[in-house]
């Protein structure tokens, strides 16, 4: 994957860094591979918000119904579900 | 029907072949009938009252089976919960006087540290898992090891219940320990009679489990499905994130949690009409259930019938209930956007409460509740429950501390706390308890926890900390991680020049909110 999802990532990671739930102290490393929803760096609130972030800057609509998180919590597969072909016309 | 238990074995009998659990395998009644065995071959028959036993587990086969393992011995069970820290298993552990333990032995705990605090001996089963629990623990207690794939099921029947107490739960308390409800069987079966009255779950039923054993609505999970001779499936903590692909995924007939599952699946914009066609009941409970958030859920769910149910863990497990109906537009709330919590069960009471007596009707009051599903008071806590639990001349009422109103029908409309309790996505917190922990961790008294957000909608817990003390903020989180389920650890610390004192001196909370809102959030 290169360009525009490399843009996004990054994009998408400082979004992460500014809305993280534990800011001040910022001592879990955050990268494009954390799983967002083991390390808590987000609350449920924060994930949500960080898809209505993805869904805005890509302009594109993904249709989650039958997603599962399981191997999709991570930055940069979020970013990959809204730039990829496939993952925008899920459903 | 004369215990837990034998609501569940009844179903064993009935439906042998037909599957009971679906943790990633469908488990028939027949085989949790030998989990179960294989685990109480191990637990001493209880002998004498209070007799309960504890549990650490995840919610699968095996767990259950260790939950209803306990009550085959004759005791009550005491949840404790893999994702809490050991010390605080270990607080409602000694503070149960739990004799038996079953415990997964692949969950990896310090069973040292777990145990160390018992005045005596204990039976602890390692249920599963490799490895030998070590020397200092099996020095001290009887531990025996089971295979829930090839041990040696029990021969004797379930031993009669040696307590009336069908399990004991711990919530947040005021003083900063948990505090023990010990809810009587009388009082599930009366619930399990009531549900069974209002839903028709029969065994082509799949029911969702997405509540922690901690948290009393799983005890509606398991029984109310087993009692019925239905499918329970379990849902990880990850599955909950987004509830709506696991329900299409397996077909899933009802459907129980916090309506904050149900308002991140409407957020995350999954639930399109018709989104939900398997779904015969959506319930409801544990926190405020909004109308737009149970309009778009039903939206997807649109054969369902929904059910918003109320209750305090002291009124077992749920006490009032209200059904909408298909229209839920036509509910706007009392006001507040709020779906009424409807009537009391059929031989449960509801009532009112302004300054200690009833409200006239349309007051806005304290609710109080009486009947068969009210505990008798807190465990081995005369004070706290002499605060809470009313004796009067016709009934024993517990105090919820929520405040109704009434409406001209009689429907309950809830409009939020008389004192520090808050809900974070349906679990229950006492503020109090996490100031006082975070004081101890702070080292000083000028400590408060925020809820953030607000205190209405709480997504975490913030700590707003006086300026001047020795700790950094990441020693005052990794404290109170030690005493505290994650829910109730602060995620932040904001540290501040002064907080705020109302007229009495004390710390004012909303002042602090104020402080933390001004602080630039998000």
């Amino acid at each position: 994957m290169t360009g525009p999802t490399d843009n996004l990532v990054a994009e998408a990671l400082d979004w992460v860094r500014a809305h993280r739930v534990d800011r001040e102290t910022m001592d879990t490393p955050v990268t494009a591979e954390t799983d967002l929803l083991t390390v808590g760096v987000l609350d449920s609130l924060g994930f949500v918000q960080l898809m209505t972030f993805l869904a805005e800057r890509t302009g594109r609509t993904v249709d989650l119904v039958d997603l599962d998180f399981d191997d999709l919590a991570t930055v940069r597969s979020l970013c990959r579900l809204y730039t990829s072909k496939e993952g925008a016309d899920v459903g | 029907m004369t215990s837990l238990l034998e609501s569940v074995l009844t179903s064993v009998r009935r439906f042998p072949g037909r599957s009971a659990i679906h943790d990633g395998r469908p488990v028939t009644y027949s085989q949790l009938l030998t989990l179960v065995r294989r685990a109480a071959a191990a637990l001493p028959p209880a002998t004498s009252a209070p007799a309960l036993g504890a549990v650490l587990v995840n919610r699968d086969a095996p767990g259950y089976a260790a939950v209803l393992a306990t009550l085959w011995s004759g005791r009550g069970y005491v949840p404790l919960n893999p994702r809490y820290p050991v010390r605080r298993n270990a607080a409602m552990l000694a503070t149960s006087g739990a004799g038996t333990l079953v415990v997964d032995g692949s969950l990896g705990i310090d069973l040292i540290e777990l145990t160390a605090g018992l005045p005596e001996q204990i039976t602890v089963v390692v249920y599963g898992g490799a490895g030998e629990p070590a020397g200092a623990v099996r020095a001290r207690h009887r531990v025996v090891r089971v295979d829930p794939e090839s041990g040696e099921p029990a021969r004797h029947d379930p031993v009669d219940p040696a307590g009336d107490v069908a399990y004991l739960l711990f919530t947040s308390g005021t003083t900063g320990a948990p505090s023990g409800v010990p809810v009587r069987q009388q009082s599930v079966l009366a619930y399990l009679a009531a549900v069974a009255g209002r839903h028709d779950l029969n065994p082509d039923d799949r029911t969702s489990q997405t509540f922690d054993l901690t948290f009393d609505l799983s005890v509606h999970d398991m029984f109310a499905t087993w009692q019925a001779g239905a499918c329970l499936y379990p849902l990880s903590a990850r599955a909950l994130m987004q509830p709506v692909a696991f329900i299409r995924r397996h077909q899933l007939t009802a459907w129980f949690s916090v309506p904050s599952a149900a308002a991140r699946s409407s957020a995350l914009g999954v639930l399109g009409a018709g989104t939900l066609p398997s779904l015969r009941w959506s319930i409801f409970c544990g926190e405020p259930l909004t109308a737009a958030v149970a309009a778009a859920w039903q939206s997807a769910a649109a054969t369902a019938i929904l059910d918003n149910l109320y209750g305090p863990t002291e009124a077992t497990i749920a006490v009032t209930g209200f059904q909408p109906g298909p229209d839920v537009s036509a509910w706007l709330g009392d006001g507040n956007g709020v779906l009424p919590i409807g009537h009391a069960f059929p031989g449960q009471q509801a009532t009112v409460h302004v300054a200690g007596a009833p409200a006239a009707r349309g007051a806005t009051g304290e609710l109080w509740l009486a009947g068969s599903q009210v505990a008798a008071g807190y465990w081995n806590d005369p004070v706290r429950t002499a605060s809470r639990f009313v004796t009067g001349p016709d009934a024993r009422w517990f105090r919820t501390g929520d405040l109704v109103r009434a409406d001209g029908s009689g429907l309950l409309h809830y409009h939020g706390r008389t004192d520090d309790q808050i809900k974070i996505n349906g679990f229950r917190v006492e503020l109090l308890e996490v100031d006082h922990v975070l004081r101890t961790a702070c080292d000083r008294p000028d400590a408060l926890a925020v809820p953030w957000p607000s205190a209405s909608a709480v997504e975490h817990l913030v700590a707003v900390v006086a300026r001047g003390g020795d700790r950094a903020p990441r020693q005052i989180i990794d404290a109170c991680a030690r005493s505290l389920p994650g829910y109730m650890v602060p995620r932040r610390v904001l540290v501040v020049d002064e907080i705020p004192r109302n007229p009495n001196g004390k710390l004012d909370r909303k002042a602090a909110a104020a402080l933390l809102q001004e602080g630039g959030q998000t």
